[in-house]
């Protein structure tokens, strides 16, 4: 019934709805937030304060007193080097250092806060809502799809809002950094390198759009190979027995020229990317060894030779902070289609809410009452057809029929997984949509198809069904079904899943842990695959002490299950066609007595085979 | 060592092309060591000529400022402007082939780690499809697919990035470093004297990193399993109302992973900012020096700029050597897992092709017995003989587990008989090749298995060529085709699987026994290959089959006594021994488990008739 619908979002979703969102997460660590900006912003104010102290060191320290001792060292004789002026500058620039080192201290713990945090927060929120939305909506969405929302599309996001943003806030507070050292020195050096910027901002866009597009497409890709491998590997015996392994082989390699084709493609256009971005930097080093070289000859000079140099230096350092930025926009261009499926998941609404105000159910009989209803999952194929039926408090059903005859809906929507589209349905005369759901969840007790366990002890399993339960109530629910050898095995792993039981042991678990509940209302969603004779018999008359007293509705596949029940429904094409117990059946017979005859002689002859002869 | 051994295996025939790639880093990286030279010319020559006058002319200190003194245009006050030109002139030319030499070089390396992916991807498919049926069903699929994504992703990263890294990094600092001993010994040895501690700590950090990493990523594993479980089982927890109970379950790991994150950030946040007070100090105590020694006469001012950057080039990339290492222990691990698959032997598909001739179907099996894990208890058969003449029909009935199935795995070399023989045409299959056998072997499987692609390529599969009148056939004789042109939206076209239509049990065992019956094998096999099909259908099916099995032999594993009721003879096994033989007449004459079968259908339906004969008094 799940099927994988992984929704194509649309490619070219805008950057900052998206961005806004995201960082509405970062904004709930408002403090960490500013601190985290604060010190990236003194990280590059200082690296772009440096190539000034270097230039100032050189005119200052150096320059001067190299002029003062040139005609010393003429003469041949060592001067009295004097040190003070070099040693204030070199510590002045290990005290930089030192704050630096410091506001990195700062900025990556503000940063990794910033991500552990949010990430926390997402996954809580998204797993709040998974566990609120309904049915209908697990019905249409795959388990691996779900997870991977919780798993890597949270770390891509987040990953983008921390240390992501940090390669962002670093670029723009070096590029204005940079510039106001500059204009402050020399306006003219200064427009030179400003007027690389635009030119090697084009330049980013251009190629990165270029890179995005084939890494996207080298991603989908990825995926048909990743499906590619699933299907032949879990295929190998069809491939092996139709004598086709070198033909599937030679098919998976026309997809893997292809992703490799795509995948070169973005690596040559990363290839390309620094190197010319590097180069529109050297253009403007150029210019300032042409143009500096000029202004620091004139007489008297225009500039110094350290502020030759720092230029020189600024020259060669403007194309960094662009590369970053750049980075920033790809990884946000990555990251959109992640934060798209995380919020809407978010956004994706339950169909099944308690209506405002809506009271509990105390101590119901357990009667329950369907007028008129209809229901489907998609409008124009009706599966229950304005059903009208009325079950007694205490009353044992047992719901019979072909698969897809609505079955398994008129269980469902008594458990409220689904509500009706049309039609009331009423537990001990009351509209049980008046009632929350939870209210009715703890009257009921169920025990699904394919039994799910969760990993921990035995005993954690059984006590899902009442948290409150002492340990004599889970020993007596156990004895209950027949489940004495147990007992002693309360504390045994069951694994991931229940994966260490066998299906019957799962079988058997999930039954007393429905026994525990102590419902009034017990559903039972029979199991179909067989089970060791012994646990069969142990979970028949595990059914016939629960069915006793309980209002009991059992989607019935064994016959002596469907003998027991004190009312058999058989159900067709979305209606009730026969309702009655066993007696009048048979004599009617009709649906029910060709479906108990089928199933009676199927079932001797599989429990022959299936069993010791 | 092992591994990078067998790393440089995998990058193999692109070796030349990788050897090529870091020449050319090598040479981009060493032209860019010119860079810093053309500024300390300008300071030193230019600047400190033209301000003195013309009258200070200095004297280069070393070959490469020589060389490009050489170059420049005479040193005359006139020439001011060509020799400033000449100087940005020079500088991109520099920068420009700096660009293209690193551009070139990744260019072909990423050509060729692309290459080798491609071609590991390709070895890796070819070869699990060759392994033994063995190997896969003891091995999970997920684990396979994981392997030959995830780990060839990882090392696909490694090589496209840190071995190129490793060349561009040990460049950068070889090439710095002579640059700087080209101009001063005692310098060039004072700027890299904190060298041994950053990468010492870099290498300490990381390999602390690693272990804390490993205890985040159980974290986040565990964290996984309980968004897993709970998915899976959604039912089970609205079912019983335990919404809250799942999520203070969830934020107690979520919680844990948290911990262990910020655990992981305590780390980065020292060791980050102390290898930058490291290179700080390498820096600041290089300028000093380096102002020293300019003071003293030992170092032009320009020879001090150009020092300046060398020694940049040297101090920064040093910290990026821990991460390299950090990623060379992932790669190695996927290097071990990948080659753990491509060191498994392969099915040997030697032997003789018969190319074109056709079996006439004669089976023996003679003393043939099996287990399939060697320290097993039981055989799954125990020296079975029975043979089979040409174009016979026979059925194999038994409990599960009585070794039906692997009675058709042995006739197909799936895997082989621990004793005894088995002979096709009165020949050792051994001597068959598998290939030959296989394809005159057809075989619907237990579990139907289709592609996701179109139905028509489905049945098609053994024999990609068939005119579409063929496959109709086939499934005409499957009846199937009623569903396909009536049912499916794009009837033969039809995708199937999870991106297109999904089809029930029934559905998909009719479309492989059309996909069997196109293959127009000599022998056909049905394992229990109508278990979902309809009585009614079934045997329509079986009369349409009639006609084409003729003269082929054929065995049916079925459940139902009527799907085998007129087999030639019919071979019921119980736990590896064959306890009955013989038509379905004779074996009614006899006790047994066949009977016992019959007999419950006949009791059955008098069982029935006398309830609702009984019930109907009351």
């Amino acid at each position: 019934m799940s099927k994988l619908r992984d929704k194509q979002f649309k490619k070219d979703v805008s950057v900052f709805p998206f961005l806004k969102r995201l960082f509405s997460y970062s904004m709930r660590y408002k403090k960490w937030l500013q601190g985290f900006i604060a010190f990236v912003l003194v990280v590059s104010a200082v690296e772009a304060v440096t190539p000034i102290i270097w230039f100032k060191l050189l005119d200052n320290a150096v320059m001067p007193l190299v002029e003062q001792y040139k005609p010393v060292y003429a003469n041949g004789l060592k001067p009295d080097v004097d040190l003070k002026p070099l040693i204030e500058y070199s510590s002045l620039i290990l005290l930089l250092g030192l704050i630096l080192s410091a506001s990195v201290f700062m900025f990556i713990n503000f940063a990794g806060k910033i991500q552990e945090y949010v990430m926390f927060d997402i996954r809580q929120e998204l797993f709040r809502k998974l566990q609120e939305l309904s049915f209908s909506f697990y019905d249409k969405s795959a388990v691996g799809w779900l997870m991977s929302r919780i798993t890597s599309d949270t770390i891509k996001v987040t990953e983008l809002i921390s240390w992501g943003f940090i390669e962002c806030v670093w670029g723009v507070g070096m590029i204005i950094f940079c510039l106001i050292a500059m204009f402050i020195f020399n306006w003219k050096l200064a427009m030179i390198v400003t007027l690389t910027i635009p030119a090697l901002t084009l330049i980013s866009i251009k190629v990165r759009r270029l890179i995005l597009k084939y890494s996207r497409e080298s991603r989908r890709y990825n995926s048909e190979i990743t499906a590619s491998y699933n299907e032949h590997i879990s295929g190998v015996e069809v491939n092996k027995s139709m004598v086709q392994e070198v033909r599937a082989s030679s098919q998976f390699e026309s997809l893997s020229e292809k992703m490799r084709e795509s995948s070169f493609k973005s690596a040559y256009f990363t290839a390309l990317y620094t190197p010319l971005v590097i180069f529109g930097g050297s253009i403007a080093a150029a210019l300032v060894i042409f143009f500096g070289g000029r202004m620091a000859i004139t007489f008297p000079p225009e500039i110094t030779v350290g502020l030759l140099a720092a230029f020189f230096g600024y020259a060669t350092l403007i194309y960094e902070p662009i590369l970053d930025i750049s980075k920033f926009y790809s990884q946000t261009q990555s990251s959109i289609s992640a934060g798209e499926r995380i919020f809407s998941l978010l956004d994706t609404q339950p169909t099944i809410v308690n209506r405002e105000g809506a009271g509990e159910f105390e101590n119901i009989t357990g009667e329950i009452e369907f007028e008129n209803v209809s229901f489907h999952y998609e409008k124009d194929k009706p599966v229950l057809d304005n059903v009208n039926l009325r079950i007694e408090a205490g009353q044992s059903v047992a719901l019979v029929g072909e698969t897809g005859g609505g079955k398994s809906t008129i269980i469902n929507l008594i458990c409220r997984f689904y509500e009706p589209t049309e039609g009331i349905i009423k537990i001990d005369g009351i509209d049980y949509m008046d009632r929350t759901t939870q209210s009715l969840g703890n009257k009921l007790g169920v025990v699904l198809q394919t039994p799910h366990l969760f990993s921990g002890t035995i005993r954690e399993n059984i006590r899902y069904g009442r948290d409150d339960a002492v340990e004599e109530e889970i020993v007596k629910a156990l004895l209950l079904i027949g489940g004495d050898e147990y007992i002693v095995r309360l504390d045994e792993e069951v694994g991931e899943g229940g994966e260490k039981l066998s299906l019957g042991e799962k079988q058997l678990i999930s039954f007393a842990r429905a026994v525990l509940a102590n419902p009034r209302i017990f559903i039972m969603d029979e199991a179909t695959s067989s089970v060791d004779t012994l646990t069969e018999a142990k979970i028949q008359n595990g059914i016939h002490e629960m069915i006793k007293g309980r209002t009991s509705i059992i989607i019935a596949h064994r016959l002596s299950t469907i003998k027991n029940c004190d009312r058999i429904l058989v159900v067709r094409k979305g209606k009730i066609i026969e309702d009655g117990n066993h007696h009048e059946l048979m004599l009617l017979k009709g649906q029910y007595y060709n479906l108990y005859t089928r199933q009676l002689r199927e079932q001797r002859e599989n429990e022959m085979l299936a069993f010791k002869l | 060592m092992e591994n990078i051994k067998r790393l440089f295996q995998i990058l193999g025939r692109w070796k030349k092309f990788y050897i090529l790639s870091s020449v050319l880093l090598v040479t981009s990286i060493f032209i860019r060591m010119l860079e810093p030279k053309v500024l300390q010319i300008t300071v030193d020559k230019v600047i400190v000529y033209f301000q003195s006058g013309g009258k200070i002319d200095f004297i280069p200190g070393d070959r490469i400022t020589g060389f490009f003194y050489s170059i420049l245009p005479q040193l005359k006050m006139e020439n001011l402007q060509q020799i400033l030109i000449s100087l940005g002139l020079i500088f991109l030319l520099i920068s420009l082939l700096r660009g293209v030499f690193s551009f070139t070089a990744s260019a072909i390396s990423s050509s060729s780690t692309e290459k080798a992916t491609k071609s590991l991807r390709d070895r890796l498919f070819s070869h699990i499809q060759a392994l033994p049926i063995a190997y896969h069903s003891k091995t999970p699929t997920g684990e396979l697919i994981q392997r030959c994504t995830g780990d060839v992703e990882t090392l696909r990263k490694f090589s496209a990035t840190q071995v190129v890294e490793v060349v561009r990094l040990s460049a950068l600092f070889t090439g710095a470093f002579i640059m700087m001993l080209s101009i001063h010994v005692t310098y060039a040895f004072v700027s890299i004297v904190f060298v041994p501690l950053i990468l010492g700590g870099s290498i300490y950090y990381f390999k602390k990193e690693m272990i804390i990493w490993n205890e985040h990523e159980k974290e986040q594993d565990k964290l996984s399993i309980i968004v897993q479980e709970n998915l899976s089982g959604i039912r089970v927890v609205k079912a019983f109302a335990k919404e809250n109970f799942e999520i203070e379950k969830f934020t107690k790991q979520n919680e844990e992973k948290r911990r262990w994150g910020l655990k992981l950030l305590k780390l980065n946040r020292i060791y980050w900012p102390s290898s930058d007070i490291l290179v700080h100090s390498q820096i600041a105590l290089s300028i000093f020096f380096g102002g020293y020694l300019t003071l003293k006469n030992q170092l032009s001012v320009g020879e001090y700029t150009a020092f300046y950057s060398y020694s940049m080039f040297v101090a920064w990339p040093l910290r990026r050597i821990g991460q390299i290492v950090s990623d060379m222990g992932m790669a190695t691990i996927a290097i071990k897992r990948i080659f753990s698959i491509l060191d498994t032997e392969q099915e040997d598909y030697s032997g003789k092709n018969n190319e074109g001739e056709k079996l006439n179907g004669e089976i023996e099996f003679r003393d043939v017995s099996f287990k399939y894990e060697e320290n097993e208890k039981h055989r799954v058969l125990n020296n079975i003989s029975f043979s089979i003449k040409a174009g016979e029909k026979i059925a194999l009935l038994g409990p599960t587990g009585a070794g039906k199935t692997t009675i058709i795995s042995l006739l197909m070399r799936f895997f082989e008989a621990d004793s005894g023989s088995i002979l096709v045409d009165g020949k050792d299959i051994k001597k068959y090749s598998k290939e030959y056998l296989r394809s005159r072997v057809g075989v619907v499987l237990q579990k139907p298995f289709l592609f996701s692609t179109t139905i028509k390529d489905n049945i098609a599969y053994a024999n990609p060529d068939s005119h579409i009148d063929e496959v109709i056939e086939a499934s005409r004789v499957a009846r199937i085709h009623n569903i396909i042109t009536e049912v499916f939206p794009d009837s033969y076209e039809t995708i199937v699987g999870e991106k297109g239509v999904t089809l029930s049990g029934g559905q998909k065992q009719r479309v492989t026994i059309a996909r069997t019956l196109l293959k127009d094998p000599d022998i056909l096999i049905f394992d229990d290959s109508t278990s979902a099909i309809d009585s009614e259908t079934e045997y329509e099916i079986q009369k349409a089959l009639r006609k084409i099995i003729h003269g082929k032999t054929t065995f049916i594993i079925a459940h139902r006594l009527t799907s085998i009721q007129d087999c030639d003879r019919i071979i019921v096994l119980d736990k590896g021994n064959i306890i009955q033989e013989g038509t379905h007449d004779e074996l009614l004459l006899k006790d047994g488990f066949y009977k016992k079968i019959y007999d419950i259908q006949v009791s059955v339906e008098n069982e029935i008739r006398e309830e609702t004969l009984s019930e109907g008094h009351i």
